[in-house]
Parts: C-alpha cells; sequence; structure tokens
C-alpha cells in the first residue's frame, strides 16, 4: 500500500470511526465557539430539520442561519433513515468531503508546481502527494471542524472544487458556479470572485481576458440568482435571505468568537453601531483587490506574480475579517499553504514565530473562555485579548508570505543566483 | 312631590345595588398555624350599548358605569378590550400542604406581574397597537412596570388562553378576537400597587371587608395574589362590564400573633418563655425547641390590625359576606360587634358546621375570633390535580437546559393539560434536543417523544429581540406516573445597553402555565410553576473605550502592514543607502552641517 492510501484511509478512518463509536463528539464539538458559530454549527441545522419536520417557518426564528437549500437537501437523511443510521449517514458524508478535498488539494499541489515550472524554465518539487495530503487530514483543527460537522466544511468543499473546474478541467463556467454554491452558503467567498477569474486568466492563457472575466461575472451572478430563486421557491418567501446573509453582513448574532468583532458591538454604544458596521464590511473586501493585482500574472514582465497564491492570500484576509471565524477557516488557508514549497515558503522567515503564536493562542483561548463563562474567575476581557492575538496570527502570515513573494519575485526578475540568495538583504521604499 | 319622586328614584338605585355589588371574605385555617384569606369583589356595570372604537373615532363618555370604575371603563372600551386579566403575586404556593389554588387557580399568577387580555381588532396589527396602549394606561394606573411590555416578551397564546372560554362576547363581523399575554416575572409587588387597586372599589376600602387591607399586612405574608378580571357580559341587545378582584393570601398566623405582641421587630424569645421538649435534655443551658404552639386564640385584628367597619353598603343587607371553613371539633368561631364603646360578642360555630356564612349587616365594626384546641386539625385539603416543577439545569453561562416534571397524584384519573412556556430571545431553545421520560413507580415505562404522551405540540420560535419563544404542548399523564421534559437552549451575549444596572444578578424567566382540562374540553384548573433566574454571560462593562482603541489598533496595524507590503517597490539595503544619501533631506542635512564647521571654524581661533 503506498503510503498516499495509508494517509488517506487513516484520515478517513478518524473522521468516520470516531463520531460513530462516540456519537456524543458531534454534539460537544458542535457547541465549542471556537469550532462552531450559530452560523454554522451542526446544532443549529438540526434545529433546522426539527422546524422542517414540525412544519414551523425555517426563517421564522433566531436559531437557523442555514441556506434553505442545504437544510433541505440534507434533511433528507434526517427524514429517511433511523435515527442511528442517519448519525452514520452523516459521518460518512462528512468524511468523503473531506477526503474528496484532499485528493482535490493533490491535483492542485500538481498543477502549481508544473505551472510554475513552465513559467520558470526551471523544474521545480514540490511536497509529495502524501504529505500535502497529511498537511489536510491530519491537521487537528480541520480534523476538529469536521467532528463537529460545522457547515463551513461545505464551504471549504465547493472552495477547492471551483479550483479544481478552473485549474485542472479548464472550465470557467463550473468553476464560477461552485464558487456560487459557496458563497450561497456561507456569503464570504463571494469576495474571492475577484482572485479567481484573475487566476482563471493565468489558467486559461489561450483565452481572450475580457471574454473571461464577463462569463464568469455573468455565470457566477446567475448561478446565485438561480439558487436564491429555488430557495425562495422551496421556503415561498425571501425571508431567507435576510436570516442567512443579513445575519452576516449585519453581525447581528453576537455570541463570544474568534473575531474581532463581537466585543465591540458588546461594547459599542449604541449610536456608533451602524458606522462600525459599515466599517467592518468595508475592511474585509478592502485588500481583495489590491491583492489580486499586486499578484497578477502579467504577460508583459518577468514571470513575477502568483494568482494562486491570491487567491489564498484574499482567502486567509477572509478569515481574518470575516463576522463568524472558526479555527477551520483558517486551517483551511494553512492546508494550502504547503502547495508553495518551490516558491515563496523558502522565503518566509517567520513561520517558528507564527506558528508559535497560533499555538498559544489555540491553548489560552479554550482556557480563558471556561475561565469566564464556567469559573467565573476571569472575565471578558481575558477571551478578547485572545482575540487579538488570533487576529495578529493572520496579519503576521499575510505579511510573511506577501514579503517571501517580494523577495522571490525580486529574486527571479533580477536573476540573482542561487549562492547570494543567502546574503540577499531587501526592503521597500 | 318632586321629593318624593327623588326618594323613590333613589330607593330604586339602591334596590339594584345588590346586584351590582357583593363582596366575600373567606377564611380558611391551613396546616401549621397557617390562614388563607381570600377577599373576592365583585362590580358590575349598567348594561350599555358596546360599539367597536375605531382609532379615528372619539370615545363617547356618555354613559354611567355605576359601580363599575370609571377609571378603567374607558380604558378598557377605548382599546376595545372584552377581557382584561391582570395578575400581582408574590411567593410560593406550597400545594404539597396547601393543596388546590383558591378559586381553582384561576385568579393567581406566576411571580410577579402578569397581563392578559382580549382584544377585538380588525387584524394583528390594531391588535397589538391596542394592547400596548392598552398596557401602558394599566402601567400608569397600578405603579407597575408594565411599560416595558413590548413584543420582545408578548405572547398570543393558541390552547392555554386561560378563561378564554369562559366570555359569551362574540366579536362583530369582520373583526377577529384576539388573546395576547405578557409577563413581568421580576416586578415586586407592594402598596403602591395595592392602593390603586382598593380606588377601583366603589367602597374605595373604607367600608367593608376592603377596609382590612392595608399594605402592610396584605404583603407580609407568605404567598399572595391580587387579580383584577374585566369581562364582558352581553345579551341579545345590551352588554355590561363584569370585573372581579380579588386579593388572595396565606398568612403565617404565628408570626402575626408575635408582631402584634412584639412590635415589627423580632426580638430573642426570653428564657422563661422558651418552649423547650420536656422529654429531652433540658436545663438552664441547654433546650429542645418545640415546634410551634396549636392551641392558639386570635381575630382577624391580630392579622389586619383593624376591624371590619360594617358592610360595604348599608342599604344594602347581602352586600358583604364572611365565609368560614373550620373543623367544627377543634375550633371556635366568635364574632364581636363594636358599636363605640359597647363591645358584643358571640360564637357562630356549632356541632358540626363546617362551613359558615355570615352576613354584615349592622353599621359596627365587626371581629371574628377563632379559638382552636389543635390547629393542625383543619378541613381537609384537596389535592391539586398535578404538580408540575420546573428547574434550570446545566453550570455555564453559555448554554443550559429545562427540565420540567409533571407528577400525576391520582389514583384512577388521567390528567390532560396544556403546558405554556414563553421564554425571552435570549434563550436560544434547541427543541430537536427534547426528551420525554415517562416514570410510573420509579420505573421509567417510556423515553420515546411518543405521542400517547404529547398528544399535540405549538411551537413558535424566538427572534432575536422581537420576539420571545412560544411553546404549549398538550400532554396527557396516566394516573400514578410523572412525566419529565428536558430541553436544551444556549444563552446569548446581550449588547451593554440591555443589560440591567445589577447584571451579574441575573435575569428573571416567565413562570410557564399549566392548565388542565376535563373530558369535555373545559379547563378546570390552572397553575403556573415558579420563576427561574437565568444568569447570562456578561461583559466588562467598564471596556468600552479600550475596545474599540485595541481593536482598531489590530485592524490599523494589518492595514497599514499590508498596504505598505502592497504598494511599495521592492530593493536591496545598499541601493536604499544610496538612495537617502542623494534625498533632499539628505542633502539639506549635510549643508547645514558644514555651515556648523565653518561657524566652529570661525570662533576656535579667536579663543586661541
Amino acid at each position: 500500500m503506498s503510503k498516499l492510501k495509508q494517509v488517506l484511509i487513516l484520515g478517513g478512518l478518524v473522521r468516520f470511526v470516531i463520531p460513530t463509536v462516540l456519537p456524543q463528539i458531534v454534539s460537544i464539538l458542535s457547541s465549542i465557539n471556537e469550532i462552531s458559530t450559530p452560523v454554522n454549527s451542526f446544532k443549529s441545522l438540526q434545529e433546522a430539520f426539527y422546524y422542517l419536520r414540525h412544519n414551523i417557518n425555517l426563517y421564522d426564528g433566531g436559531v437557523n442561519h442555514n441556506p434553505p437549500l442545504l437544510v433541505v437537501l440534507l434533511s433528507l437523511f434526517d427524514d429517511f433513515l433511523p435515527q442511528p443510521l442517519s448519525a452514520i449517514a452523516f459521518n460518512l458524508i462528512y468524511t468523503l468531503i473531506d477526503l474528496y478535498i484532499t485528493t482535490i488539494l493533490l491535483k492542485l499541489n500538481k498543477w502549481y508546481n508544473e505551472h510554475n515550472s513552465k513559467r520558470l524554465k526551471k523544474e521545480l518539487t514540490g511536497f509529495n502527494d502524501d504529505l500535502i495530503a497529511s498537511f489536510y487530514l491530519f491537521n487537528p483543527l480541520i480534523i476538529l471542524t469536521n467532528l463537529s460537522h460545522s457547515t463551513s466544511v461545505f464551504t471549504f468543499l465547493f472552495i477547492t472544487e471551483s479550483l479544481n473546474q478552473l485549474l485542472i478541467r479548464k472550465n470557467v463556467w463550473r468553476s464560477m458556479i461552485a464558487l456560487g454554491l459557496a458563497t450561497y452558503l456561507s456569503f464570504s467567498p463571494v469576495f474571492l470572485v475577484f482572485p479567481i477569474l484573475a487566476l482563471a486568466k493565468t489558467a486559461l492563457f489561450k483565452k481572450d481576458a475580457k471574454e473571461i472575466y464577463f462569463e464568469g461575472g455573468a455565470i457566477f451572478i446567475s448561478t446565485l440568482g438561480l439558487l436564491f430563486l429555488c430557495s425562495f421557491a422551496t421556503t415561498a418567501s425571501f425571508q431567507f435571505l435576510d436570516s442567512c446573509y443579513g445575519t452576516i453582513i449585519m453581525f447581528n448574532k453576537i455570541s463570544p468568537n474568534l473575531g474581532l468583532w463581537w466585543y465591540i458591538f458588546t461594547e459599542m454604544f449604541q449610536f456608533f453601531t451602524p458606522f462600525y458596521i459599515g466599517i467592518f464590511n468595508l475592511y474585509s473586501s478592502i485588500f481583495i483587490l489590491p491583492l489580486t493585482l499586486r499578484l497578477y500574472e502579467f504577460k508583459t514582465t518577468a514571470p513575477v506574480g502568483d494568482s494562486f497564491l491570491a487567491v489564498v492570500l484574499s482567502y486567509i484576509w477572509i478569515s481574518f475579517t470575516k463576522s463568524y471565524p472558526t479555527v477551520g477557516d483558517l486551517a483551511f488557508g494553512l492546508s494550502l499553504l504547503p502547495i508553495f514549497k518551490a516558491t515563496v515558503f523558502p522565503y518566509c522567515k517567520f513561520t517558528f514565530i507564527y506558528g508559535l503564536t497560533l499555538l498559544v493562542c489555540l491553548f489560552l483561548s479554550p482556557i480563558f473562555y471556561y475561565c469566564w463563562i464556567v469559573l467565573g474567575n476571569g472575565n471578558s476581557n481575558f477571551f478578547y485579548s485572545i482575540n487579538l492575538i488570533w487576529g495578529a496570527v493572520h496579519i503576521f502570515i499575510i505579511m510573511d508570505l506577501l514579503w517571501g513573494k517580494l523577495t522571490y519575485d525580486y529574486i527571479v526578475e533580477n536573476k540573482i543566483p542561487e549562492g547570494d540568495r543567502e546574503k540577499l538583504r531587501l526592503t521597500q521604499i | 312631590m318632586w321629593n318624593k319622586v327623588l326618594v323613590l328614584l333613589f330607593c330604586a338605585v339602591f334596590a339594584a345595588a345588590g346586584r351590582y355589588y357583593n363582596e366575600s371574605l373567606d377564611l380558611k385555617p391551613l396546616p401549621r398555624n397557617k390562614l388563607l384569606a381570600s377577599f373576592q369583589f365583585n362590580v358590575e356595570s349598567l348594561p350599555f350599548d358596546l360599539k367597536y372604537y375605531d382609532t379615528s373615532a372619539e370615545l363617547q363618555g356618555n354613559h354611567h358605569y355605576t359601580y363599575f370604575p370609571r377609571a378603567l371603563g374607558p380604558i378598557i372600551e377605548s382599546t376595545n378590550t372584552r377581557e382584561l386579566h391582570l395578575r400581582f403575586t408574590q411567593g410560593w404556593w406550597d400545594s404539597e400542604s396547601w393543596g388546590r389554588l383558591p378559586s381553582s387557580g384561576f385568579q393567581s399568577g406566576g411571580t410577579g406581574v402578569e397581563v392578559s387580555a382580549l382584544i377585538e381588532a380588525r387584524d394583528v396589527q390594531t391588535a397589538k397597537a391596542n394592547w400596548f396602549k392598552l398596557t401602558k394606561t394599566l402601567s400608569g394606573f397600578f405603579c407597575a412596570s408594565l411599560n416595558f411590555i413590548d413584543d420582545s416578551i408578548t405572547t398570543f397564546p393558541k390552547h392555554a388562553a386561560s378563561s378564554q372560554n369562559h366570555t359569551n362576547y362574540s366579536s362583530q363581523p369582520k373583526n377577529k378576537l384576539f388573546f395576547i399575554r405578557a409577563a413581568l416575572p421580576s416586578e415586586p409587588i407592594c402598596t403602591e400597587n395595592l392602593t390603586p387597586f382598593l380606588k377601583l372599589l366603589p367602597t374605595r376600602g373604607k367600608s367593608g371587608v376592603s377596609s382590612l387591607l392595608d399594605g402592610h399586612k396584605v404583603f407580609d405574608s407568605l404567598w399572595h395574589g391580587m387579580s383584577i378580571d374585566v369581562r364582558t357580559d352581553c345579551d341579545s341587545k345590551t352588554c355590561s362590564l363584569k370585573m372581579l378582584q380579588s386579593v388572595n393570601q396565606v398568612v403565617d398566623i404565628i408570626r402575626s400573633k408575635r408582631k402584634k405582641e412584639e412590635g415589627g421587630l423580632p426580638k430573642p424569645t426570653p428564657g422563661n418563655k422558651l418552649r423547650c421538649d420536656d422529654t429531652k435534655t433540658f436545663n438552664a443551658w441547654q433546650c429542645f425547641p418545640l415546634s410551634d404552639p396549636t392551641n392558639l386564640e386570635w381575630s382577624l385584628e391580630t392579622i389586619y390590625g383593624r376591624r371590619i367597619i360594617g358592610p360595604a353598603f348599608a342599604d344594602d343587607p347581602e352586600s358583604t359576606v364572611i365565609n368560614v371553613d373550620t373543623e367544627p371539633s377543634t375550633w371556635k368561631v366568635g364574632l364581636s360587634k363594636n358599636r363605640g364603646d359597647v363591645t358584643e360578642s358571640y360564637h357562630i360555630s356549632g356541632p358540626k358546621k363546617n362551613h359558615i356564612s355570615e352576613y354584615l349587616r349592622e353599621q359596627v365594626k365587626y371581629d371574628f375570633q377563632f379559638e382552636t384546641s389543635n390547629s393542625s386539625v383543619v378541613n381537609p385539603i384537596k389535592a391539586p390535580p398535578l404538580y408540575v416543577t420546573r428547574s434550570l439545569t446545566g453550570y455555564s453561562q453559555d448554554k443550559g437546559g429545562l427540565r420540567v416534571t409533571f407528577t400525576n397524584p391520582s389514583d384512577e384519573e388521567t390528567v390532560d393539560f396544556v403546558y405554556f412556556e414563553s421564554l425571552p430571545w435570549f434563550m436560544r431553545l434547541y427543541l430537536h434536543t427534547l426528551t420525554v421520560e415517562v416514570k410510573k413507580d420509579g420505573e421509567i415505562i417510556s423515553n420515546a417523544i411518543d405521542t400517547s404522551y404529547i398528544k399535540d405540540r405549538f411551537y413558535k420560535p424566538a427572534v432575536d429581540r422581537k420576539r420571545p419563544s412560544h411553546l404549549e404542548l398538550s400532554i396527557s399523564i396516566p394516573p400514578k406516573s410523572s412525566l419529565t421534559l428536558t430541553y436544551q437552549f444556549d444563552k446569548s451575549l446581550l449588547l451593554y445597553h440591555e443589560y440591567p444596572p445589577d447584571a451579574n444578578h441575573g435575569f428573571a424567566i416567565e413562570p410557564a402555565v399549566v392548565t388542565i382540562f376535563d373530558k369535555d374540553g373545559n379547563d378546570i384548573y390552572e397553575a403556573r410553576t415558579t420563576s427561574l433566574l437565568l444568569t447570562l454571560p456578561t461583559p466588562d462593562f467598564s471596556m468600552p473605550y479600550n475596545v474599540i482603541i485595541l481593536t482598531c489598533t489590530v485592524m490599523s496595524l494589518a492595514f497599514g502592514t499590508i498596504f505598505n507590503l502592497l504598494i511599495k517597490k521592492v530593493i536591496t539595503e545598499e541601493e536604499m543607502e544610496e538612495i537617502t544619501k542623494s534625498s533632499k533631506i539628505n542633502i539639506a542635512v549635510a549643508k547645514i552641517k558644514s555651515r556648523v564647521q565653518q561657524l566652529k571654524a570661525l570662533i576656535k581661533p579667536k579663543k586661541e
């Protein structure tokens, strides 16, 4: 058995066997605020199933924030299978999704190295398949997110599927449909449409740029429109828009999470709240276009820029600024980083520092939360301080990757020989 | 001639008075030296032609209410309220030893204030508008925080609409009747609520049984409830407003006696008055206290500090009645009439007289004396048809659970009831976690969600800040069994300004209502659980400014770093040094330096 197969089987077993043997782990994890939020927890999904079963309007209440089609589709498993079987069916679905994401990551890794080898006219070797697979499958944060049956797993699936369709299958349409689905599920991937369209131009270099952007945009918007209409057809009202997306845009489901914003809105004088809602929304989209443009693979210059990196950086930026972040969001971004092993990664200087910061964050966050909520010997400021550091981890990662990329571009542009790269000291003006 | 007509007219009005007003006081000793006193006041307005008032139409204030309070009538009519139920209750009714609630529980609310109304309106919006108008007016009227009733605590009960079927009023065509309810569980009840209550009575608390009611005494009880029920009663042509006011209370007689003898401040019992158990070690230093004495002598004056001032209306011989429920073998009841300086007393109890009714007819001060050889022997206590307890589970401030246990004490009869619960929006209920467990003689006979126990359910989830959750379960419990419901919820974090001044005290959760129905679907008994105290997660209230500063620092740090990285050009440090050397500032600095050198050179030779 090859190493890759072993990794896949082991990763699959962890995801399937644990919740099957210990069914209560799903409900425990789905109420941990670092792993799932009111917007994507399995608990609220199950409550939505309950509403469906008892003919209660899905969106006439403050618990369910999952889009209607997801609820209706998943409730089929809940309805047609008896109790223990339906839980096992969910375990299986979530396991399969993660395994599928892994296989796509392997393909993306291969594509990235081939693509850049071609551009740089130099053979690049990335990590082996089994390593790339282990980075995703054995990432504890990804495992926890998966075991909690958080619906953000579906978002990860459609984002990777969008990249898969674009880069491997070379199909913009299907890529945009997948991204539309991801947006439909959790709104924030909407910002990825710009970097992914820029990536489409790189991947399908034969096509005309305008055509790609126009078609892609149109397909994306019509997918979303169609999904909304289908949702309207299933629920007979547009109430779901407010419940699923209004909650995300207006930041109104306040519960402690890893994000920067919940505490500011709790503490804010009511008068300023609309202003800060505007600021936060502006902030979450502000670097998407600049990142896309700065890392765009322009034809005219030397082979600098990296549209794929732009997608990943935009994703991490979204994870930093989104309204209901979980550890899974960052973990998914981190799982994409090993793909850059041959290009940007060697020039990242601070991996150790932010790796440690991340660990400290992950250890202290539940402890401080426990002190505040259960023991009552700490207060909310303890947990909030970890939120700030969690934000700082994101800044570190984006900054380091970006600086690594700029260094790498400088080397490529000025054709610095292998030996001088170590001595190279760069700055910006 | 005209004088005679006037006298006749007066006589006619007073003859009719008995129909429009009567009052009663029911006294019932309970075990362990407690007394249940319930005051009932019935008022009825003159028949009038009921109209539906639009918001645009002016209220015509031209009809006469007679004994019905002039203050309440226009409020009720202008909001098209056909029924109004207002309850002020405090304390805990010990149904294990006191049995059924007075009036089958229909006059007792849950802890705090509870208000419900049947409002006639064209649509829900109008009904709600009228409802808020009604509660705001009542708020001013009763000095209660009813003005805090808003959408977030208002519900429209479906099955458990208490006494909804008691009215025979049917709405006009095009209109509907809306039953609306709200409760304020954390509202304290005190004298300022009693004063307007007494002002509603035609006697104004100056005569009749209401002359006993004094805030200090009414609220110094183990459990007390005030209620006001207004109903619209219609025959084919005209309608009249009927109001039933009641005050029910459970008094601790030992406490009342002690306060009467020693005053309000409790003092240590002197040594010679200690009641010690002779069978145990008993000397100057040791005393095993005995329980309360059972041979007592007390009167209404002991409890209320006053006597009843005559009947409510001197000319109506049947306006005021006192009912006493005692066990004749151990209790002797006496009546004393005080005419200025002459006091006349006689016994009114007799052998085998369990129930004594006494009309007050003379314009004297009445007092009832009770003498008992064994106060623990009382008329048999009737057990309530159902016991219910509700409690919070869980220990953290971010989630918890509710556990409700219903017990059917009956040996033969199955009890059918509706459980009504309205929880605030900040408890995010997960009803998919609902579990049901049925026990009989301590053995679990079912733990599945079975339609044979929960017959019907109605659930309306809460909407944040807009609507409470509303759960009604129609349950049936077989004899000698108990049923336990559990379900989980998450607690929301509130906004800074939504927390009350003492946020860590917790939030009162309104009592759940249990309405028991007989086989024909008539409600026969109503009971409430206790209110709950829920603690929510609290932020640090001293932080607003710091949070804004710290969060914005992190945000601008991210913005600044990434912005710099994105827009600046990458060069080596050597190039950077080169560039800085030729920059304008550096040239300027170099010029200044050389000038200073020149000056120094000029100064130095002079010194030498």
